[in-house]
């Protein structure tokens, strides 16, 4: 496996940093954790299974992902009702309807040289098997990852909210890649594509489908992380206020409210800061913008006693 | 070197972990894949492969660092072995 020269962890971990500033490069700020999975899933040929809290870039990793491999991103939204004709494929029933319409004349053709209702059926059924063909396939985001001539990254976006229906039929997918649809016949892909799945924990993921995974779980960012993506997201900003903005948002998410803030809204609430030529944070501007950062009236009714206090903190 | 993952294996299953025989074998294609000698780097790997909620990592942290603590020396030694390593491979393969 290794010799004494280059131990195989030595290669691991260069590549496993390599990744990082990669990643880094094309502006999606990781730590080690995350670039390990995304080391461990391309070894291992297996997908990635991401929770975490919303907005701290679960679906942003699968992008930056598609970026860094320079491969179509696919995406599945998952939503309560979610089937395989919406997931895999569908026939395109209109196409068919017309074409019948339009060939109506040479239809009538090939069942006019028949005599018998029999044979006019047998006739019709020799034909049949145009109108389920390749061009009558409307392919859905699975069926086009696979398929992929040049491989895919593909992003099952909130397995959570899907039934678990799906998830057993995803189980099935997911180990063999490789569609069969009765009419044409089995699909396998040639390459296989690099998968995400992301769930906010709305509801447990089934064993199985874990089993499958590797488990990459994503907490809100640590002051040093979060002032580098805020760094990196909106450059203009000014040193002071960036280390004081991040400190602020990351003692308010040790407040009980219904809606942490996440990340993406602290690079919103950064953006905002810098249009109006914020400094320094202040009590009078940080109430104005508060709503950028918290989404319920409730929470920031409940965090206005605490604001000052926070924002002396954050200044120290 | 893959005797240590099965005892580690062993005491995650008895600490409440569930582990099906294919996570072990990709917990083993990890070990051969990393190493043993950066301590965090297989932390994490091995608890992205085998725990798969935050209970079941907080856990996982727990055992592991006990583990290790207990048995580094003895782990190391195996793992500068490169016979004992070639065979451990070799069956992994008839599993």
């Amino acid at each position: 496996m290794s010799d004494n020269k280059t131990p195989s962890n030595v290669l691991a971990k260069d590549s496993i940093e390599s990744i990082q500033a990669s990643f880094e490069e094309k502006g999606y700020i990781c730590n080690t954790h995350i670039a390990t999975a995304i080391f461990l899933s391309q070894s291992l040929g297996k997908p990635i299974l991401v929770e975490g809290p919303p907005g701290v870039g679960k679906t942003e990793l699968a992008k930056a992902t598609s970026d860094w491999m320079q491969k179509p991103l696919i995406r599945l939204q998952c939503y309560e009702g979610l089937d395989e004709s919406k997931a895999l494929y569908e026939w395109k029933y209109g196409k068919q309807l017309l074409y019948t319409q339009v060939l109506k004349d040479k239809l009538n053709s090939i069942v006019s040289k028949a005599d018998t209702l029999e044979s006019s059926i047998d006739s019709l059924d020799s034909f049949d098997d145009i109108f389920f063909s390749e061009k009558f396939l409307e392919p859905r985001p699975l069926l086009k990852a696979i398929n992929s001539e040049e491989g895919s990254v593909l992003l099952i976006d909130e397995i959570d909210k899907s039934d678990d229906e799906f998830e057993a039929f995803l189980l099935e997918i997911l180990s063999d890649y490789q569609i069969s649809i009765p009419e044409i016949g089995t699909i396998k892909g040639k390459v296989k594509p690099m998968v995400f799945l992301t769930s906010n924990n709305t509801r447990e993921i089934g064993d199985a489908l874990k089993r499958r995974c590797i488990h990459l779980y994503i907490p809100f960012p640590d002051s040093h992380l979060e002032e580098k993506i805020i760094h990196s997201r909106v450059p203009e900003i000014h040193q002071d206020l960036q280390r004081q903005l991040v400190a602020f948002v990351q003692n308010l998410r040790n407040l009980d409210l219904k809606k942490l803030p996440s990340v993406s809204e602290t690079i919103d609430w950064a953006r905002a800061l810098v249009l109006l030529n914020v400094k320094i944070l202040e009590p009078e501007i940080v109430r104005e913008t508060l709503n950028i950062l918290l989404k319920f009236q409730s929470d920031i009714d409940s965090s206005d006693p605490e604001i000052d206090s926070i924002i002396e903190t954050a200044k120290k | 070197m893959l005797d240590f993952l099965r005892d580690f294996i062993h005491i995650l299953r008895s600490s409440d972990i569930k582990i099906s025989t294919a996570e072990s074998i990709d917990a083993m294609r990890v070990v051969s894949l990393i190493g043993i000698d950066d301590k965090p780097l297989l932390q994490d790997s091995l608890s992205q492969t085998l725990a798969k909620n935050l209970r079941e990592k907080e856990i996982f942290d727990e055992c592991f660092n006990k583990f290790f603590e207990e048995n580094y020396m003895n782990i190391a030694d195996e793992s500068n072995n490169p016979d004992i390593k070639q065979a451990d491979l070799d069956n992994q393969r008839e599993f």
